[in-house]
């Protein structure tokens, strides 16, 4: 550790870090473009001018690195200046056309530019303009708002290695062009360049001109794509700030980052995840009894009693949160059930596939951790009361057909669910499950990190949790974490402590 | 006459020959270095207080004892991307000594553990790069270049690179990304060529004129090289004079001789026996002078002084009959059409004062103008990649400085102050 200052206060930080990243840590943000974690330093927004004294000349904080007993100022007379001059020759070209951006509302130049400068612009000459173009099927380029920061340029070259972007002509004539379409098509991580594009210049086309970003609540979740728990954001629109009648509505998913899983970005297939949990027409809106409809007292009087036999089963799932499963769990062996766990399904991964895992399920590892027997460990019995948790997503399809039979043979079969499937449809009664962004989750990923996804919106339409349908003593799902943990991880924790980059086991 | 180091074709007009140059003593210099250490040429080149001839006036020496000692692979590049506005000075000593340059560059290589070398030039050179190419064959020939070069253990290979016109690869390391292959755009320093240069390998990248220096440096001591020249601004000097003047042309003089006598004497006065208006210095980014500064010594520190600089010794000479605001527009279109487009303040700001600039010589020029131009020059200055921003505004700043009222005249009356003007560029 070393000694700096940052504006006349003392600060230690770790040697060899910019004084853009030691300042980070301490909670200085420094505005910058180009500069992103995961991406080599290309320095070329002189955003981050920084004062450090002794230098000549204000400095780059994202390429220059802390020294013992270095004086910075960020907020410096000289400092204010700089940014203040970058902003405006940033905006000689941009169109500012806000009003119809889809970054409107998150985008870094807006930001700043009220932060910074809020001055009216001195360029009294023609624009330069060119055309808005999309470069493939899922990205649209507007090459008059960017600021040539290069991170699209970068992210592909260093990170997806497929070098679909590059930068062509000098001077103020530079911009970005795609030069294979194709190849952007196929990529499985390219929806990513729209997401760090600080400004307006790159947006998905299923995202344009489809939501302002204020009227969504953004909340931070895990991705429940496959077993490598990647840090989301999902944009859920406003019930509160509604206009156009959509009803808690999943607008998008985008990525958040976590240090601690060295994951910045997220594939296609995760973020387009979405579509399936829109799907209202499938969802299991109410508890369904042998095909009627019933409210949620009678579904847990029809539990009780049904439950109320000696041999039974419950199967619980890797697509399901801790909270959901050990709930289940908890309820099995109180009642002396067996239980069981299905196997992941499986799926080859593509050429780049950075964090994809090949299980595709969520919490597969919590169920691992527990040592639960598999489904084809289930002798061929028929039993009296049979309870499997089931969500959106697959599992492998052996431990189906196995599930499928035991729900059939079953005297009494309940499934648990948010969208209906065959396992409801061969059921007894169907409980409806919430969706993961209804509820606080927690999953523990193949890295055996534990992690905290957020609730984003009420449970719709009747969807409740299953602890409430089996009249357990648990007040709220964070009571069942911490019961989980302290039984089956030995450890004392709650939401609080898995904080933003959850716990490693 | 003065002494002649660099301009050996004075003497002898054949000695791009080998046979010529070697009959005057050529590669004399290569032979006593490897009779020496090499950190011993490395001490030598220190103390002939050599400094670059490409602008900066870094003290060469210094720079080649920041490369790395020991093993693995190392570059020499010499930059012959000439293409600093006003400047021709490395293209004669290329087309018509190139053997001296060979030999400065196997030297620096031997001094440095460098065995490979590349000559990077600019595009437009290409006859004289067919000229050097003759040369290095010439020289591998007669195992000047090579394996074992003259029984010393010492490989070197040596390289001609012809760049694909852009002013900003003379910025060493935009030089050594387009030497890669990459587009000509500068790197972030940190960290140095020294450290990671050519393909990520320890590089030292130094102009034509100052490795051409090294030859005779070394054959006849550092002693001999600072006789020549006022203190710490050693040796000869080629300085390149164009502009309004009746000799133009290129002239090998001592260091530190007065500007009056290189305008007046050696280039032959202005042209018409007309009055100094102006004259830049050392090159189009060295700040513009005045007839006051005629009897400055043309050296770094002495320009240094009066707020200009030596640059790369490129003299143009502007009578009474230019229009400023005509001269400096130009030289604006050129910065901004120059500038590689990476960083923000360069990429944009150029482009902007071109576009001002050029509004006031075609007579729409409004007020506020001068001072918006002098405000965004302060926003771009110091907050660029490389220097090409910086260069601009040294440029342009104190043109509009010194000559407001005639900035002012072409805003107020719509019209140029100079009557009968004669177009510099």
């Amino acid at each position: 550790m070393i000694s700096i200052k940052i504006n006349d206060r003392e600060y230690q930080v770790e040697e060899g870090k910019t004084i853009l990243e030691a300042a980070r840590e301490i909670g200085i943000e420094i505005p910058h473009y180009c500069y992103h974690p995961a991406l080599s330093i290309a320095g070329n927004c002189r955003m981050c001018l920084v004062e450090v004294k002794g230098m000549p000349k204000p400095m780059t904080a994202c390429s220059t690195r802390v020294s013992d007993g270095m004086e910075i100022y960020t907020d410096s007379k000289i400092v204010k200046e700089a940014r203040k001059g970058v902003l405006e020759f940033i905006l000689l070209d941009h169109p500012v056309d806000c009003p119809i951006c889809d970054k409107s509302g998150e985008c870094k130049l807006q930001d700043y530019y009220f932060e910074h400068s809020a001055q009216k612009s001195r360029y009294e000459f023609p624009k330069e303009r060119h055309k808005v173009e999309k470069i493939s099927k899922k990205i649209y380029l507007n090459p008059n708002r960017c600021v040539l920061c290069t991170r699209c340029v970068r992210f592909l070259r260093e990170v997806t290695k497929t070098y679909e972007l590059t930068t062509v002509e000098r001077g103020s004539h530079a911009h970005i062009v795609c030069v294979d379409p194709e190849s952007l098509d196929n990529n499985p991580w390219a929806s990513n360049i729209a997401d760090i594009c600080p400004v307006g210049a790159l947006g998905l086309n299923e995202f344009r001109f489809k939501k302002r970003v204020w009227f969504t609540k953004k909340v931070k979740a895990i991705c429940q794509g496959c077993a490598a728990g990647c840090n989301i954001y999902v944009d859920v629109s406003n019930r509160k700030q509604l206009l156009d009648g959509d009803d808690d509505e999943i607008v998008r998913i985008h990525t958040a980052e976590n240090r601690k899983l060295g994951q910045f970005f997220i594939c296609d297939e995760g973020r387009y995840s979405y579509k399936l949990y829109n799907d209202k027409e499938n969802r299991v809106k109410s508890p369904i009894l042998e095909g009627e409809e019933i409210n949620f007292e009678k579904a847990v009087e029809v539990i009780r009693k049904k439950s109320n036999v000696r041999k039974g089963v419950v199967i619980l799932s890797p697509l399901h949160s801790i909270e959901e499963n050990y709930a289940a769990y908890l309820f099995a062996r109180e009642k002396g059930f067996d239980v069981f766990r299905p196997s992941s399904f499986r799926k080859e991964l593509p050429e780049i596939a950075l964090y994809m895992e090949e299980k595709k399920a969520p919490n597969d590892r919590m169920l691992k951790l527990m040592k639960l027997p598999k489904v084809s460990e289930i002798e061929e019995i028929d039993y009296d009361f049979a309870l499997f948790l089931h969500n959106v997503g697959k599992i492998h399809s052996k431990s189906e057909v196995r599930i499928l039979s035991v729900l059939k043979r079953a005297t009494f079969s309940v499934v648990f669910e948010p969208m209906l499937s065959d396992f409801g449809k061969s059921a007894n009664l169907v409980l409806p499950a919430p969706i993961f962004v209804e509820e606080d989750g927690c999953y523990i990923n193949n890295k055996n990190l534990v992690q905290h996804s957020h609730k984003a919106c009420d449970y719709m339409f009747n969807a409740r949790p299953l602890w409430e349908f089996l009249e357990s003593d648990f007040k709220s799902g964070e009571e069942i974490f911490v019961r989980f943990a302290k039984e089956q991880l030995d450890k004392d924790l709650n939401y609080q402590k898995l904080g933003t980059e959850g716990f490693e086991l | 006459m003065s002494e002649i180091v660099l301009f050996k074709h004075l003497i002898d007009p054949e000695v791009r020959n080998i046979e010529n140059y070697i009959k005057l003593g050529g590669y004399e210099g290569l032979k006593k270095a490897f009779t020496m250490q090499p950190d011993d040429i490395i001490e030598e080149v220190k103390r002939s207080n050599l400094r670059g001839r490409g602008g900066a006036g870094f003290p060469t020496g210094l720079k080649w004892s920041f490369m790395p000692k020991g093993e693995g692979q190392k570059y020499f590049v010499c930059n012959a991307d000439e293409g600093e506005p006003g400047t021709f000075k490395d293209r004669y000593i290329m087309s018509e000594n190139p053997h001296q340059l060979i030999e400065g560059m196997v030297i620096g290589g031997y001094a440095m553990g460098a065995t490979v070398g590349y000559i990077y030039i600019r595009g437009e050179f290409e006859f004289v790069a067919k000229i050097l190419q003759k040369a290095i064959d010439e020289a591998y020939e007669k195992g000047f270049l090579g394996k074992n070069i003259l029984n010393s253990g010492f490989d070197f290979d040596l390289y001609v690179h012809l760049g694909a016109g852009a002013y900003v690869c003379g910025e060493e390391t935009g030089l050594i990304n387009s030497l890669e292959g990459k587009p000509g755009q500068p790197r972030l320093k940190p960290p140095f060529p020294a450290q990671y240069g050519v393909f990520g390998k320890p590089t030292t990248v130094n102009n034509v004129e100052t490795i051409a220096c090294v030859p005779d440096i070394i054959k006849k001591g550092a002693d001999w090289f600072l006789s020549i020249g006022p203190e710490k601004n050693n040796g000869t000097k080629i300085y390149a004079v164009s502009g309004h003047v009746n000799n133009p042309g290129v002239f090998e003089l001592p260091m530190g001789t007065p500007l009056r006598e290189i305008i007046y004497e050696h280039a032959g006065g202005i042209v018409g026996g007309k009055k100094l208006k102006a004259v830049i210095p050392g090159g189009s980014s060295a700040p513009v002078l005045g007839p006051e500064h005629l009897d400055i010594p043309m050296d770094f520190d002495s320009l240094k002084k009066v707020g200009s600089m030596l640059g790369s010794g490129a003299i143009i000479v502007m009578s009474e009959d230019t229009c400023m605001v005509e001269a400096f527009t130009r030289l604006a279109k050129f910065y901004a059409h120059e500038s590689c487009g990476q960083c923000t303040p360069c990429r944009e700001g150029t482009a902007w004062l071109y576009k001002i600039l050029k509004r006031i010589e075609d007579r729409e020029g409004k007020k506020g103008d001068i001072d918006l131009i002098l405000d965004i020059c302060g926003k771009i200055m110091g907050r660029t990649i490389c220097p090409l921003g910086d260069a601009a505004v040294m440029c342009i700043k104190p043109a509009v400085e010194r000559f407001r009222d005639e900035f002012e005249y072409h805003i107020e009356h719509k019209k140029c102050m100079v009557e009968n003007k004669i177009p510099i560029f």
